[in-house]
């Protein structure tokens, strides 16, 4: 009798398809859907993680949008350090399906944020953007500046959302925290970068499979709404939490957490032909990568997990950058240890303050 | 001032890029050994003088073509001796404002210009400083504060004339505009080079319109100096001011240094 098995590929086996495959040179683990041309506007939002494959796909050649460029005169490093060049807006990093709506939901007109309760956390006299607290270090100096530069930044991603013909979300985390009062999710703790943790509103939340899914479905239709014609390719972060505040172990909450969106991912690749999953999870997270790809700390991406990612990603996805052998940045020491340091703005590390010393 | 002339000669030693042509031009029309004030110029084209090191209250050239320009414009030296001046001026020098004017026709801080593009006072603070932070006069002005502890005056650029306002990219911007983004790139320059001890020496405000430029009577028939020869800019230059802006800079420069030496 036949088995379904015997003529699969050896991709399908983990004994070809892995054991005996080598992290620096596998190129059948991902296979694109669709074709992504290097003229196709694309817009790129989601965890720190996400910041590279921006990065990577604009040094390629691809038309990643930038609808929040700063002044000309910045320094790339000055300009990431305000919020600039990492996504195609300043919405700085979106870790959450929760966060992911509740912005389109905001650009597209369906959710005003007027209270400055809500939106506006204080530090030192100075007013930050509860939202994204990270794209501005110093703060701004009135509440009327804020809104004034939330507006304009709605404005931004609705035209991005609205131009884009490819999606590119990376999941970062289940886990958040919420202000019951007005029901919004928050990128970071309050009291993290600015304002005041409140047990009486601010209230954790780990969202569950089905609460994941549902948000963005609900994203994906609201987007579709108003483009038609956009498709969507997801990555999970292999990136794990730098802390929980679900009274789980922290390896034990990473898992949770990175297991429902895997699922969620896997769900919608499966579920969608104009949505494509990049295993770039796997690729760093899994026993495949024998853990070479992270820092020391086991938590950070080194620079040679990024670039072995991202060659996985530009062999169906060539764009029209570097040639082969070498990176999509033009170096050929993408390896180089003495290139250590992860450049990605993360808000979620300074978590690692509050750990017991 | 004059009493500060009785007392002896001031000697004020002046590095600078081709903006230092309308003060030397102006210098030369004027200078006779009668006046109590002996100035020594020191120029070099874009960043060629940053190749300069503190030695013992002594500069060094660090390449060739500071060491020809030592030896030619300090009488045959192979070094310049702090201890020999009483002052210090460096004029222009990589301190401009055209960057930050070009940056306001595309963003405003808040409440600083409609229909443009809006970012952070701190954001614009550090787009100024990204730029200039690479200016000559930065890295001069810290090699010369390793060698000597006399007093240093910084005067940038003029602002550009009234004729690069009236440059159809430029008209949007209004006076509003054009002080704000003067005032961010002062900020930018003077917290660069806060750390040296200068005294930054702003634009007076007689040369400029009411719309924050450049009089234009102060730009035209600027020159480049080259050898003995003057060189007229191209017509259409708004950067170079002329030896009438040359003598408000050096009357601003005496008033200075008379200040610093009366304090001292």
């Amino acid at each position: 009798m036949d088995s379904p098995y015997e003529n699969l590929e050896e991709r399908a086996f983990w004994r070809t398809g892995v054991a005996a495959q080598h992290p620096l040179t596998i190129r059948n683990l991902y296979r694109k859907k669709f074709d992504i041309a290097p003229d196709m506007p694309v817009v790129t939002a989601g965890s720190c993680f996400a910041q590279h494959i921006a990065r990577f796909m604009r040094a390629r050649g691809f038309t990643v949008i930038d609808k929040e460029p700063p002044p000309g005169a910045m320094t790339p490093d000055t300009a990431a350090r305000f919020g600039y060049g990492l996504f195609s807006a300043r919405y700085g990093n979106i870790y959450t399906t929760r966060q992911l709506l509740q912005i389109a939901r905001e650009a597209f007109g369906e959710l005003a944020i007027d209270d400055p309760e809500a939106l506006i956390w204080q530090r030192e006299g100075r007013y930050f953007d509860a939202m994204r607290p990270g794209v501005e270090p110093e703060g701004l100096e009135s509440a009327e500046e804020l809104f004034a530069h939330r507006a304009q930044h709605l404005d931004a991603v609705r035209e991005a959302f609205r131009e884009a013909r490819l999606f590119v979300f990376t999941f970062g985390l289940t886990e958040y925290w919420e202000d019951t009062r007005f029901g919004l999710a928050y990128p970071t703790a309050p009291g993290t970068i600015a304002g005041r943790y409140n047990a009486d509103h601010h209230h954790f939340r780990n969202a569950e499979a089905g609460e994941v899914l549902d948000e963005f479905l609900a994203f994906k239709q609201l987007i579709e709404a108003h483009n038609p014609d956009i498709k969507f390719l997801l990555t999970v972060s292999p990136v794990p939490l730098t802390a929980t505040a679900s009274d789980a172990h922290v390896l034990a909450a990473t898992t949770y957490s990175k297991s429902v969106l895997r699922a969620v991912a896997g769900t919608l690749e499966q579920r969608f032909d104009n949505v494509d999953y990049f295993p770039s999870y796997e690729m760093v997270a899994s026993p495949f990568a024998r853990g070479m790809f992270y820092e020391p700390n086991l938590r950070a991406v080194n620079p040679g997990g990024v670039a072995a990612v991202m060659r996985l990603f530009f062999a169906e996805h060539p764009g029209s950058g570097p040639a082969e052998g070498e990176d999509a940045t033009g170096r050929t020491d993408a390896l180089d240890p003495a290139d250590d340091e992860d450049d990605a703005v993360c808000e979620e590390i300074l978590l690692d303050a509050f750990a017991p010393r | 001032m004059m009493s500060l002339f009785r007392k002896k000669r001031l000697r004020l030693c002046l590095f600078g890029d081709s903006h230092l042509a309308a003060l030397k031009r102006h210098w030369l029309d004027i200078a006779s050994p009668d006046r109590p004030v002996d100035l020594t110029f020191i120029a070099g084209v874009r960043d060629t003088l940053t190749m300069i090191e503190a030695r013992a209250g002594c500069l060094h050239p660090r390449d060739r073509v500071v060491a020809g320009q030592f030896n030619s414009q300090l009488d045959g030296a192979d070094r310049l001796d702090t201890r020999q001046f009483d002052g210090f001026v460096l004029i222009g020098l990589g301190l401009r404002f055209q960057t930050a004017l070009a940056t306001a026709l595309t963003f405003a801080v808040h409440g600083a210009g409609e229909g443009r593009r809006l970012v952070s006072a701190a954001a614009m603070r550090a787009a100024m400083r990204d730029y200039l932070q690479h200016a000559a006069a930065v890295s001069i002005a810290e090699t010369l504060r390793g060698a000597t502890d006399r007093p240093i005056f910084v005067l940038p650029q003029a602002m550009p004339s009234e004729r690069f306002a009236k440059r159809a990219a430029y008209r949007a911007l209004d006076g509003n505009a054009i002080e704000t983004a003067y005032r961010e790139a002062f900020a930018a320059i003077a917290a660069l080079l806060d750390p040296f001890g200068v005294e930054i020496l702003a634009q007076d405000p007689e040369t400029r319109t009411e719309n924050g430029m450049t009089r234009d009577i102060y730009s035209a028939g600027s020159v480049r100096m080259i050898g003995d020869l003057d060189v007229p800019h191209e017509a259409r230059d708004h950067t170079h001011m002329n030896p009438d802006y040359g003598a408000v800079q050096l009357r601003q420069i005496l008033d200075a240094a008379s200040a610093a030496r009366a304090i001292s």
